[in-house]
């Protein structure tokens, strides 16, 4: 049996999991952009916050979008 | 308002601050955050050091060694290596593991008949080309040999780990690539808060 090492051995997911690790990602393309874009460094933070929710909620609609899209698809076909 | 005084008044803003481009953006390649830093932007720069580290280091966790793929994933790896010096050490951690794999004699054996048969079918020899995918873009097999060899350590990547790993250091590369173009621009041109008062000033 191999031990596991951390930043050495793969980490097993469970599949299920795969969505909620979009979340961590988001956040950090917000905090990243806001840190460059908002002139006023005091509220990087609370446009930090509103960028995620954006981000998540556009792409959580677009993930609907398309899924509804693949079941027009499907019964036309 | 004259033009002239808007371009003196960035050139001023830009000597006032007198930044060196070339040390801003490497600084900001090497260790994200730090060109911010160095432009006097502290509090972002710290921001961003962190934010972009933490990223890259949650994919290695998440993939182990193997996320930073040069030889067979050549565009992730491309945006890996935007994450200085985070990403050259797991670069180099990981083709020490190719290397290790390649040190047996059947990999030996299997690289040196790729090697002929590409020889032979007129495509380059030279070490990049040699180890890459086939010409089709189907894993060829000193790559499934080589894939092997990986999980027989325990250090192979499937799915799902190896999107999440590959996705969370590849955009935290992209980001630093944001960053670095960041600092490029407020070291070329200054932050513009000189050449705003002097406007402001000329204008009243």
């Amino acid at each position: 049996m191999l031990g596991w090492t951390i930043f050495c051995n793969p980490v097993a997911l469970p599949t299920s999991s795969i969505l909620w690790l979009l979340l961590p990602l988001t956040f950090a393309v917000s905090l990243v952009y806001r840190a460059i874009k908002t002139p006023d460094a005091d509220r990087i933070w609370l446009r930090t916050l509103t960028t995620f929710v954006f981000l998540t909620a556009g792409m959580a609609a677009l993930g609907v979008a398309i899924y509804l899209l693949q079941l027009f698809a499907l019964r036309c076909l | 308002m004259e033009e002239s005084v808007i371009v003196n008044a960035m050139e001023n803003d830009r000597k006032k601050h007198g930044f060196d481009w070339l040390t801003a953006t490497l600084l900001a390649w090497a260790l994200p955050g730090m060109g911010h830093v160095f432009l006097g932007r502290a509090k972002r720069g710290i921001i961003i050091c962190v934010t972009i580290t933490a990223l890259f280091w949650s994919g290695i966790a998440v993939g182990g060694v193997m996320t930073i793929d040069s030889r067979y994933e050549k565009w992730w790896f491309y945006a890996q290596i935007l994450n200085g010096a985070s990403g050259v050490i797991s670069w180099l951690r990981s083709e020490r593991e190719f290397r290790e794999i390649e040190k047996t004699p059947e990999m030996q054996q299997l690289i040196a008949d790729t090697l002929y048969m590409r020889a032979g079918m007129g495509f380059k020899t030279d070490r990049t080309i040699r180890i890459s995918a086939s010409p089709t873009g189907r894993p060829d097999e000193l790559q499934m040999a080589t894939d092997a060899k990986l999980a027989q350590k325990g250090i192979s990547l499937a799915c799902p780990e190896e999107d999440v790993a590959r996705s969370y250091t590849g955009i935290a590369g992209l980001l630093n690539l944001l960053c670095m173009f960041d600092v490029f621009m407020l070291a070329v041109i200054g932050d513009g808060k000189t050449a705003e008062e002097t406007i402001r000033k000329a204008g009243t």
